[in-house]
Order: structure tokens, then sequence, then C-alpha cells
């Protein structure tokens, strides 16, 4: 145990050797370095927060906003750097503003935010919010920026444009299941979920498949979505061939199917194999067929470094079996 | 980061001169103070869920850590526990040990701390969100759209709990943008752990930071032959250390798995933060030897009998290929 004399004194050589390393190196963002600044950090003064009151007024006028009863709301909305990119952006309007903050407060159910607005309003609102962010994620994903300069982080697949996207893809299918279907379909843009199809978010891309079938229909969604396979990896592939299973409109279809997945497992990468064929049963193939194509897996018994794969592929051929969706005799023998 | 000969001798004399001066002045220290610039102080009304670091009590702090070495070994067993199924007992391991290194790196393995309330405790600045600096305005806005609003807020006003004898806390980043034993972003993951106030159970937010970190480690591990960093020359082996080091370098601290390879690079401007990491790792490993992981000067993580068990028998797995379970399976929760 230590006093806090002591602890004060290390405080003060910490503090010290804060500085040195710092200039020495640009800061960590990790736990325990965060310890050597926290020691070190300074106060915001009072003049610090006027100048953010500037700032504030800044980029209201910047997205246009009026003084109104909900101005308070709309400026904590877009009072954060995100935010205020995002509505540049989308170059929205008041309500549109009201609307975007709304959809990112993940407090509040989104059934709760559309048992109160009307539909079809609202349903303009998210088309147009999908439109433009799924082309500004194309260009700088909307202006999304590390936390700093120095910041070592950035999740280029989970920005808060990503997340707004994907609320706004959530809210219009809870829309479809409150019978709004027809109304979804006619104001959607097949293109624009097209293009998401090559979003590289996996939920996005998920859910951009389920709304092209109610878009398309069955026959013209598997055309389009099968078109981008190439863009699907992962447990994204899976989720392709879980949402295109029973969903070919004829034979052919099917069969474009079946070639697809073997390809997969016969030339993927190993996390791309490896997660297809953990949702093997969820696949409208049948058994004969899922058991000639598992057996090029057996390729990962003598690759190199995929020994490890190997084990969690069997274990999973054994559950299989036992459940009778790869042929009992299947083995690598 | 890469330091100077002169910048190394620092770093041991900030180590070694404190507990040669202040040896002799050991005494009942009332609450380790530099963790009072790591905290947000919680409203008193919140209920928490999950071990408290009573700062004052040193002979509660076995206790408080082995709870939440059990907490890290039950969350990580959970989630890796796929790899010991298939008989990839190395990968299993391998997790697990990232798992206890991840909460020393980013949160000291504290997450809530109780200390006596001397006034000085509370920081308003921390409270109300004025350390978060200018370019941090999202994480201030979910701050307060989370943190500070509603019925009852999580964070206090500091003035309405100065007159409480204790009070309680939340560890924070340094500029409070980041939160909690795994030092989650406000920015980044409001819409989950923020949402769905996952900060208020320790379980929850260690749950949450080991999920997130197997999302990286799954997807490297099965495409480890994509990083050279993760296997020897001519791609012979898998190298597991370096495995939970691109682990954490590369999906956990950026972000991505594409920077999972960072640690290798010595130019680059994380290198420093690299590097603490592999200090790390090393203590965690070094656990069976010394008995203690050194958190920071002045407390050391010893662990009770059961839970020091289980964490030895992980490690020693770990380093030698062995798969012992006995004293693991005693503190899983079933």
């Amino acid at each position: 145990m230590i006093t806090i004399s002591c602890l004060i004194a290390m405080a003060g050589v910490l503090t010290i050797l804060n500085s040195k390393i710092k200039s020495e190196s640009l800061s960590s963002e990790s736990g325990s370095l965060s310890l050597y600044k926290s020691i070190n950090t300074t106060k915001k003064s009072p003049r610090n927060l006027g100048e953010n009151d500037t700032n504030r007024s800044t980029i209201v006028d910047q997205i246009g906003v009026q003084q109104s009863s909900r101005t308070e709301i709309i400026i904590d909305s877009v009072l954060s750097k995100d935010i205020q990119k995002l509505a540049q952006e989308l170059r929205v309007n008041e309500d549109e503003t009201y609307r975007l903050k709304e959809l990112n407060n993940f407090r509040t159910p989104l059934k709760d935010i559309l048992d109160r607005v009307d539909p079809e309003g609202y349903a303009r609102f998210l088309e147009n919010t999908i439109k433009k962010i799924s082309s500004c994620l194309e260009v700088n994903f909307c202006g999304m920026e590390k936390d700093s300069p120095e910041s070592p982080y950035f999740d280029e697949a989970s920005t808060i444009a990503h997340k707004t996207l994907l609320r706004s893809l959530s809210a219009l299918e809870i829309l479809i299941e409150q019978g709004h279907g027809d109304l979804i379909k006619e104001q959607m843009d097949s293109g624009v979920l097209e293009r998401l199809l090559e979003n590289n978010n996996l939920d996005i891309q998920q859910k951009s498949m389920g709304l092209l079938k109610v878009k398309l229909g069955k026959k013209e969604a598997f055309e389009t979505i099968m078109k981008h396979e190439a863009s699907f990896s992962g447990e994204a592939k899976a989720s392709f061939y879980e949402e295109l299973s029973n969903s070919f409109a004829n034979k052919s279809q099917h069969q474009e199917y079946i070639d697809s997945l073997a390809t997969t497992l016969e030339s993927g990468d190993p996390n791309t194999v490896l997660s297809v064929f953990e949702r093997f049963p969820e696949f409208s193939v049948e058994k004969e067929k899922l058991s000639k194509m598992a057996q090029s897996l057996c390729r990962f018994q003598t690759l190199p470094n995929q020994y490890h794969n190997w084990k969690v592929l069997r274990l999973r051929i054994d559950k299989l079996k036992e459940q009778d969706t790869l042929d009992n005799d299947f083995n690598c023998l | 980061m890469f330091l100077s000969l002169k910048t190394r001798r620092l770093i041991a004399a900030s180590l070694v001169f404190p507990l040669l001066t202040c040896s002799a002045a050991l005494s009942a220290v009332n609450r380790v103070e530099f963790l009072d610039n790591m905290m947000f102080t919680i409203n008193p009304e919140i209920q928490t869920q999950g071990p408290i670091f009573v700062d004052s009590q040193t002979s509660k702090r076995q206790d408080y850590i082995s709870e939440v070495m059990k907490i890290i070994l039950n969350e990580a067993h959970n989630q890796a526990k796929t790899y010991l199924e298939a008989g990839d007992s190395q990968g299993y391991y391998a997790f697990m040990v990232l798992s206890m290194t991840v909460p020393l790196q980013e949160g000291l393995y504290v997450h809530f701390r109780e200390t006596s309330n001397d006034g000085s405790v509370c920081n308003p600045d921390a409270n109300e969100g004025a350390i978060l600096g200018e370019e941090a305005k999202t994480a201030k806005m979910r701050f307060n759209q989370y943190l500070k609003s509603g019925t009852i807020p999580f964070l206090a006003n500091c003035d309405q709990v100065s007159e409480s004898p204790t009070l309680k806390q939340i560890i924070r980043g340094h500029d409070g943008s980041d939160m909690g034993i795994m030092q989650v972003s406000l920015r980044w993951h409001y819409d989950d752990f923020l949402a769905n106030k996952r900060y208020e159970s320790v379980k929850s937010s260690v749950e949450y930071g080991l999920n997130f970190i197997m999302n990286g480690y799954r997807y490297i591990y099965r495409n480890v032959n994509d990083y050279s960093c993760l296997t020897s020359f001519f791609r012979r082996n898998i190298q597991y250390e370096n495995l939970i080091r691109g682990a954490w370098a590369g999906k956990y601290n950026s972000g991505s798995v594409k920077k999972t390879c960072r640690f290798e690079d010595r130019g680059s401007a994380y290198r420093g933060a690299d590097e603490h990491f592999e200090q790390n790792l090393e203590k965690v490993l070094g656990f069976p030897e010394t008995g203690e992981i050194p958190v920071f000067v002045g407390f050391d993580v010893s662990l009770k009998g059961d839970v020091k068990a289980a964490v030895t028998e992980v490690i020693e797995n770990f380093k030698n290929e062995k798969n012992s379970r006995k004293a693991i399976e005693k503190i899983l929760i079933k």
C-alpha cells in the first residue's frame, strides 16, 4: 500500500514523463496510457465553452435551421461534429434535421417513432435519407472522420452515417410489417437498394436484400442480388445464401444458386467458407448436393495453417450428419 | 512509439523512485488519488450491477479483482468455447489470455469505484462533459443524450452529491470519450452500449467489449495466412501471441482488421500503444511465476485461491499448449 503523498509524487513524475512521451511521438488512445494523460488533463475554462457557443451558431447557420420551439433540440442534434457533417451532406431542412436526431436516439424504439408520424411523409424522408447517405458513403464516408487526427480508431463499416442508414432501413421494414408494403414498394428506389448491396456493412447488405425482394419480387430480386455476389464475403455471404434460399422463381435460378454455393466452398477465403458452412441447414439444397459440394472442404486438412479451421469444420460436419443435413457416410478419406 | 534511451530511463525512474522514497511512509491510504482524474461520478440513485472497487480497504482488493477476473473468464469462455468444442484449445486459450489483457490495458480492471468523499472526488468538468474537447463534439452529444438526460440521469451533478459521505464512480478515458473497464467509445458505440445502458453492469460491459474483439479475432484467425505478422517464416506456424497483439491493435484499437499487423510497424504512430499492450500481455503471461499482475504502483492483482488457480491454468495451458480444465471448470458458471 502507498500513501497519498507518494501517489502525488508519482503523479508528478508521470506528468513529466507524459510530456516527454508526447514530445517524442504521437499520443496513444489506449487505456492505461490514458492514465498518463489523465493526470495532465487541463480543465476547460468558461472561455473555451463560450467559443463552443460561437461554433454552435455557425453550425446552425450552415444548415439553415430557423429559430422555433424545437430549436434547442435541433441545436443539440447538430452540435456533434458527425451529425453536423451528415446534415450538411444530406442538405436537410428543419423537419428532417429533427427526424435525423430522432433516428439517432437509439433509446427510442423505432415503433414509437413510427406510431406518431404520417407513414407516407416519413417513408419519403427515409427514402431520401437512404439515397443521400448511400451516395455520400461511397465518396467520403459522408464526411465522417477519426475522433482526432492522432486517434488510431476509425471503423469504416460502422460510422454514424452507417448507423443512420441502417436505422432507416429498419424503419422501412417496420412500415412494411405495419401494412404499408405497397407504399414502400412504390416509393423505394431499387437502384439505391442495389447499390447498398455493395456496402461494407453486413447488416446494411442484409436489409437491402430483404427490401429488394419486396420491391422487385422473387425472380427479379434473385437476378439483381446474384449480380452482386462478389460484394459479399464472410458472414454477409452466409446471409446472401440464406436470403436467396427459397427465392428461386425457376429451376435455372436454383441451379445458379447451387453452382454459386459450390464455387464459394471451393475457392472462398477461409472466413467465408466457415461462415457459409455454419449456416448450411438454412439453405434449400438437397442433402446429396450439399454432401457433394462439402467434399471440397476436405482440403482444409492439409492446407498450411488451416488445421485450426479444419477442426471447426470437422465438428460442424459431425453435427450436420447428426441432423441429417449431410449424408451419414460423408467423409474426407 | 519509439522512445529514446533517456526517456526509457525516465520511465524506469518513474517506477522505481516513488517506491524507494515512499516505502518508508507506507500506511493506510484513503484512495488511489490519480484515479480521481479517470472517473465520472455516478448518480447515487442509479443501481449498478457487479463488483465495485472499494478504494480504501486494501484487504478487499483481492476479493474485488477476483470477482472481476471471474466475470472476464466466464464471458471469454462463452465467446470462445466453440474452439474448445472443436478441439482447438490453442485458439481458445489465446482468446482467454487476450480477454484478460484487454481490460488491464483499457481500464486497469476497474469499472466502478467507491470512495470516501472529501469534496474533491467529483470532478464537475468531467461530470458535465466539459473535458470532452472540441474534437469530441459527437461524444459530447452522446454524453448529454445518454448519460445526462432522463428521469434519473446516470451521471450525478457534483453539487448534488457534495454531502454524500461516499461516491460511486465509473472509469473513463482521459478526455471522457471512452468509458468503463473496456473503455468503450461513446462516439462509436451509442447504438447498443449506451442505448441499452450496458455500462451499468460490469458483466455486460465486459461481454460487449469481448464480443467486439471476438469479431476481429475470429476473422483474422480464420484468414490467418492473409496476415504475415501472425505466422512464422514460410507460414509454418501460427504465432498465437501475435494473434493476441494483432486482435487488439487491429479491431479493438484501430476499428479495422486491416491494421492487425500495426504492432510490427516500427514507424507506426501508435507504436507506444502497441508496446504498452505487449507489456500488459507479458504481465498477464507472467502471472503463474509471480502470482501477481502489476496493474499500477501500489495495486498488484493478487487473486483468491479458486480464481488464481483458474487464471494460472489458462496461462499454463496457453504457454504449454495443454488443456487441463480442473481449475477452470470450477469457476465457470454453468
